[in-house]
């Protein structure tokens, strides 16, 4: 008799786990793998320090001088080979603590603080950079980096108006530079699943999506009130937009609309692009966007070319994409499907297979060194940010607009057209 | 009179502003607007922007208005006011306005907001203003107008604009560059170029940059000869190589498949700007000539290049240099063959195939790897028939390979040939036929796979088993397979093919096979009596317990004896047993144990469980020389689970296991949980948890008005459970709702704990929580918070007052979006 006889319980999980990895993952796409060698090391500057740039950023074991430490989680660059050499923010308490994170990673004193990112810029020893700002900063900075000849790694959403976000498509189709927009669900394997469910018919023809996000920004009218911390500049902090008097509450930009976008473009940057994803639409757009007029439609409603229709709306878990067969409803960690069986669906190699990703990061870094286009490029960044635009758009001027996705502009309506862009304070420009 | 109007205003803006009555005028409005400083007045600033809007379709409300707007403009008004005028012109201005604004351009404030309106001006009058300005502004407005003059490409501006590039003020000359660039006009080319020719220019990159802006809108306007000559002049300039890369894309643009040259030398550049541009337009040229030019300088570049231009080639997917990929696949170069293998994948055919399968079947791993997954890969509805045709005639090696891509790329229709690729007498290609069988055969196949246990060498057996159970798993046609295999019983014709089928049975685990299984534990053969043993430990539910312990006490045979106590230790572990009777069982297997590894095993499986009992029972042998490691070892992987609510009760127990003689591990292990145990001091652990709680059409923000089960009738319809805590060691206290509920947003939950208290005494609650929350303590509400946040501990506190005895700590957090949950703890005065 053999020793080695399987149970029937080894029998089970052997094949249920045939059912539920139907894809081959890489050790590189999960981002391990030794340290590349120096000679390999992609050099990056850091622009932007708050929570979201300080994470991506990677933070280490901070230690005791810098508070919290115990609940932010490691990662990021710096824990996937990356060098980081220099940093920059005009808050100087960020920068300080980045400054403090870098050098404690790597035994010395050596990673450069900046207040202006024209100067971290202007270094040529550095590859990429991570652009985390506040939104109105992503825009110029990222063209101006890839004019510098760097690869950007930029948090959503990517720009302030829908022409911002074109241009810096443009910018980085026009320097073959590389750019991942920081949406980093499309390096997740339910968002790509539920995404090739649907544009391979498996749950019929798509006829409605709808999308869970709140809402747009305010527009902000607080008093004057005290002066501007001594930590912070505030004229770079204000950047493009138009100058107003301080208020401490300002610096929590993104409620007010000259700013940013608010949750429209901060979680629609996610939802709103994982709707286009499973739509096809990535390249393009909707050609009707209608917002809530208490009658025929109680909330804001996308149409596409081909009659899909789209609603910002609460009553589902992320994003749902509804056919005439089912509906899929993803949303991060969670995957749902009608009928069930689809969960378990395998996609064919004769069928629609969508960028493979698992690390967002990684994705970025492989698109580095092999000079191929990452899972969220600029082109398809400013379709989806440009998604979110339009809805706030229609918010504010309440009254249905159509779309010209192909010209990038509204179809004879000159007067929505001038919400695309805002001239930029002087001397902040593109 | 002024109170008479304010009145108005409210009452209108309460019936939602301007949507049905007028009661206040926009002269009214814009009277009001004339002392306004930010943070006031904002009853008039909505009125004002709906009337903004409402005019879109109103143009006597149009003209009403603008007229107001450019009166604020005109005024004394404070820069607060003017500001909100320009914003709402930016929407509603027309050329009208241009002398108004105008005369705000040089004003180091007003100056942007005046720009802010003009950019959506389009008439040529604008641009005459901008450069009426442009001499008497300054500063920050100067260089707003030379930017706008740029984007606004202004032939007008070029000679102004020249003027300004000598500049000793280095920010304004290099403004005005940009600009020149940006206007892109043959006599902006010209200076440009002739600056960059004689190297006269500030430093940086600011005219080559603007050079290739000038080219390209030259290019714009199909002036390809001139654009061409800049794009080149700037390619051949010792300018940056990031730039002269950026020329390099231009002329492509320009000269399409005439740019092989420019091309050709950059990819055999040292310069990694270079190359890494020439392989984005090899990847992204629309043109197929230009891949297939590219394609066939291949083999004379550095083999890093070789493997970029690979990778471009393949993310073009038309096919452009498949030949030369296939020829490249022989390179000296692993990293060349591998990225050429890769690229197949993309842009190969079933030409393709052999030379995939060759490759896959070599001893390399990462060429092995690549060409497997290209195989997988491959596009084309013939690929899978070619794959299934070839396999009976293929080389043992290669019929492995094929089995395996036709694993990897579904290829169900291929499992008759499979199940006969699976009698094979080579060993491996039965494997890789069997294991793709397990996840593509159909219940058709069930009959020919279980005739293949009597064709198999018998060692192999255990192979077909575990192929049929995953099988009959995956169609869900345990009945039938375990029907099958026991019409089939009776064909075998030696132990063991007997004892396949048996094992076979215990996979499948189907009440029909209990009798035969049952029966088999007294057959003749000790062969057949082991199978059905380890048939029955195999058993999906507690049915086949008593059957193996009945063996344990009768059996004579020590194999037998020590392989079904294992097999009833491992049955409990997997039964849907209650924690209680599952303890029940491992005291029995413990006093049934005869040897020392038996009593291991024990531990092992009571390891799994998550109570003080568990925990107990593993501390009692902790003085037994022989268990003790093991014994350590389960209480601490118990108390990992426990110590958020037994903290008290088993800290003096980890402190005995961190003194004991046993692995520094496990110490270490004990050491970390009393360091938890420790950290976990102050925050409340031990709690239940109600919800998620949904309203349709409500958000979290309206949830957290709305009371649901928990807060209605003090919660006696409310469903409690146990809340889970200290699942992530770094933050123990951290009640991960998300994790408990299962993700989702636009909800909420409620958390409830019953708190002892020694005496009565005024403490401190800390509350974090993502996203809002309220909190009751004994029914009385003392801390409301509506937000939405992400989550850091002590962001609220509530001085509240505990009694003696029992105190309930009720918490209802909303859930905006991911993530979601929250800490207590209690500061003590």
């Amino acid at each position: 008799m053999h020793e080695k006889i399987l149970t029937r319980r080894t029998f089970l999980k052997s094949a249920a786990a045939s059912l539920t990895v139907p894809y081959v993952i890489t050790s590189s796409a999960l981002g391990a793998g030794p340290k590349p060698p120096a000679s390999e090391r992609i050099v990056m500057g850091c622009i932007g320090l708050g929570g979201q740039g300080t994470a991506g950023m990677g933070w280490r074991s901070a230690g005791p001088e810098v508070p919290n430490t115990s609940w932010v989680p490691k990662g990021g660059f710096m824990a996937r080979g990356v060098h980081v050499v220099a940093v920059c923010d005009v808050n100087k308490n960020n920068l300080k603590r980045a400054k403090f994170i870098v050098d404690q990673e790597y035994g010395n004193n050596d990673c450069t603080p900046y207040k202006h990112y024209q100067e971290l810029l202007a270094r040529q020893d550095i590859d990429i950079i991570i652009c985390a700002t506040g939104d109105r900063w992503h825009t110029p900075i990222s063209i101006a980096a890839a004019k510098a000849g760097k690869d950007v790694y930029c948090e959503k959403p990517i720009s302030l108006t829908v022409y911002e976000a074109r241009e810096l498509a443009r910018a980085f189709k026009r320097y073959g530079r590389i750019f991942q927009t920081g949406t980093q669900q499309r390096s997740a394997r339910e968002f790509r699943f539920a995404c090739e469910l649907v544009r391979n018919g498996y749950i019929g023809e798509l006829k409605h999506v709808t999308v869970n996000v709140g809402g747009p920004p305010s527009v902000c009218n607080l008093p004057a009130q005290g002066s501007p911390p001594d930590w912070l500049d505030y004229d770079i902090w204000l950047g493009q937009a138009p100058w107003r008097p301080f208020h401490p509450r300002i610096l929590g930009w993104m409620a007010w609309r000259d700013y940013s976008g608010g949750e429209m473009t901060n979680w629609g940057a996610h939802h709103f692009d994982v709707a286009q994803w499973g739509t096809g639409f990535e390249d393009s757009g909707p050609v009707e966007i209608i917002p809530p007029d208490g009658k025929d439609f109680k909330v804001l409603t996308y149409k596409y070319p081909n009659g899909v229709t789209m609603t910002r709306n609460s009553t589902c878990n992320g994003v749902k994409f509804e056919g005439t067969k089912g509906w899929v409803e993803v949303n991060r960690g969670y995957l749902r499907t009608n009928p069930d069986s689809l969960l378990r669906q395998k996609i064919g190699p004769n069928e629609i297979h969508l960028h493979l990703s698992n690390d967002h990061h990684n994705d970025f870094l492989n698109a580095v060194r092999n000079r191929t286009r990452p899972a969220c490029d600029a082109d398809i960044g400013y379709r989806s940010i440009s998604v979110c635009h339009l809805g706030n758009i229609a918010y504010w001027l309440k009254r249905p607009l159509k779309w010209d996705p192909a010209n990038e502009k509204f179809k004879n309506d000159p007067e929505a057209d001038r919400t695309l862009w805002r001239q930029m304070r002087s001397p902040y420009t593109i | 009179m002024k109170y008479n109007k304010a009145v108005k205003i409210i009452a209108v803006l309460c019936v939602l502003a301007g949507s049905t009555a007028d009661a206040i005028t926009v002269d009214e409005a814009i009277e009001k607007l004339m002392t306004h400083k930010f943070g006031q007045n904002n009853q008039v600033l909505n009125y004002l922007r709906e009337s903004a809007l409402r005019s879109h379709a109103d143009p006597a409300l149009r003209k009403k208005l603008n007229e107001g707007l450019a009166l604020i403009l005109e005024s004394d008004a404070p820069y607060d006011a003017k500001q909100f005028a320009s914003r709402q012109l930016a929407l509603t201005a027309t050329s009208e306005h241009i002398p108004v604004l105008a005369k705000h351009l040089t004003d180091e404030k007003m100056g942007h907001m005046a720009l802010y309106v003009l950019t959506h001006i389009d008439s040529p009058q604008v641009d005459k203003a901008l450069l009426k300005a442009l001499d008497k502004a300054a500063g920050r407005p100067k260089l707003g107008i030379i930017n706008m003059l740029g984007n606004r490409r202004c032939p007008a501006a070029v000679t102004p604009l020249h003027k300004l590039v000598g500049s000793p003020d280095t920010q304004l000359a290099a403004g005005a560059i940009k600009a020149l660039g940006r206007i892109g006009t043959d006599p902006a080319r010209s200076i440009l170029q002739k600056a960059l020719a004689t190297g006269n220019h500030p430093a940086g990159d600011v005219l080559p940059e603007a050079c290739l802006q000038c080219a390209d809108r030259l290019l714009e306007k199909s002036q390809k000869d001139k654009a061409a000559r800049l794009y080149e002049a700037v390619f051949n300039s010792p300018s940056p190589a990031h730039i002269r890369a950026a020329a390099l894309k231009g002329l492509t643009d320009v000269l399409g498949d005439q740019a092989g040259p420019f091309i050709d030398q950059s990819l055999k550049s040292d310069k990694k700007d270079l190359y890494g541009m020439a392989v984005v337009i090899v990847r992204s040229v629309p043109e197929k000539k230009t891949a297939e030019t590219m394609a066939a300088v291949l083999r004379d570049l550095r083999p890093d290049v070789q493997v970029l231009l690979i990778k471009a080639l393949a993310e073009r997917n038309d096919r452009a240099a498949l030949n030369i990929i296939k020829d490249i696949c022989q390179s000296d170069s692993v990293a060349v063959r591998c990225a050429a293998l890769s690229a197949l994948g993309k842009i190969g055919d079933q030409s393709a195939i052999a030379l995939l399968i060759n490759h896959a079947a070599r001893d390399l791993d990462r060429e092995r790897t690549a060409a497997l997954q290209s195989l997988a890969a491959l596009t084309g509805q013939n690929i899978n028939p070619v794959l299934t045709r070839i396999l009976p005639a293929s080389s043992n090696p290669w019929k492995a390979v094929i089995c395996r891509a036709l694993l990897q790329r579904n290829a169900v229709e291929a499992a008759p040939a499979l199940v006969k690729a699976a009698r094979n007498d080579d060993p491996s290609v039965r494997t890789e036929a069997l294991k793709a069988l397990r996840s593509l055969a159909s219940k058709s196949e069930i009959p020919s796979m279980v005739d293949l246990i009597f064709v198999v060498a018998p060692e192999q057996a255990d192979q077909v088993g575990r192929a049929l159970a995953a099988v009959a798993h995956r169609n869900s046609v345990h009945k039938m397979c375990t029907e099958n295999i026991l019409s089939k019983l009776n064909q075998a014709q030696n132990d063991e093919q007997r004892v396949a089928l048996l094992m076979t049975l215990g996979g499948l685990g189907h009440d029909l096979a209990l009798p035969v299984l049952r029966s088999a534990l007294n057959d003749n053969s000790s062969q057949i009596r082991y199978a059905a043993i380890k048939a029955l430990s195999a058993w999906p539910n507690a049915d086949a317990a008593e059957d193996l312990l009945k063996v344990v006490r009768a059996t004579a045979n020590p194999t037998h004896r020590v392989l079904a106590l294992r097999g009833y230790i491992d049955l409990i572990d997997a039964a849907a047993l209650t924690t209680p009777q599952k303890l029940q069982c491992y005291l029995q297997a413990m006093q049934l144990a005869h040897h020392d590894a038996q009593r291991k095993k024990v531990l092992s499986v009571l390891a799994a469980l998550d109570t003080p009992e568990a925990f107990r029972m593993a501390m009692s042998l902790l003085d037994n020389p022989s268990l003790k490691n093991e014994a350590a070892l389960a209480a601490c992987v118990i108390a990992q689970k426990i110590y958020t609510s037994e903290g008290r009760q088993i800290k003096a127990d980890m402190e005995k296991i961190a003194q004991a003689d046993v692995a520094d591990s496990t110490k270490q292990q004990a050491q970390q949980i009393l360091r938890n145990i420790s950290k976990v001091k102050f925050y409340v652990m031990d709690w239940e948890v109600s919800g998620p709680y949904t309203r349709k059409g409500s958000n979290f923000s309206a949830l957290f008005d709305i009371p649901f089960a928990p807060e209605i009738d003090s919660g006696k319809d409310a469903k409690w459970r146990k809340m889970p805590t200290g699942q992530d060691p770094a933050q123990p206290w951290y009640l991960d709702l998300l994790k408990a509920l299962n993700g989702g947003h636009q909800r909420v939950a409620y958390l409830r704990t019953e708190l002892q208290w020694p005496s009565d005494q005024q403490v401190k609650l800390w509350i974090g929580s993502d996203d809002g929350n309220k909190v009751w303590v004994n029914g009385k509400l003392v801390n409301a918070n509506n937000i939405a946040r992400g989550f850091t501990p002590d962001q609220d506190s509530a001085k509240v007052t505990l009694k003696k005895g029992s105190n309930t700590i009720m918490m209802k957090i909303t859930q905006n979006n991911l993530p979601w949950g929250a800490s207590l703890r209690i500061e003590e005065p």
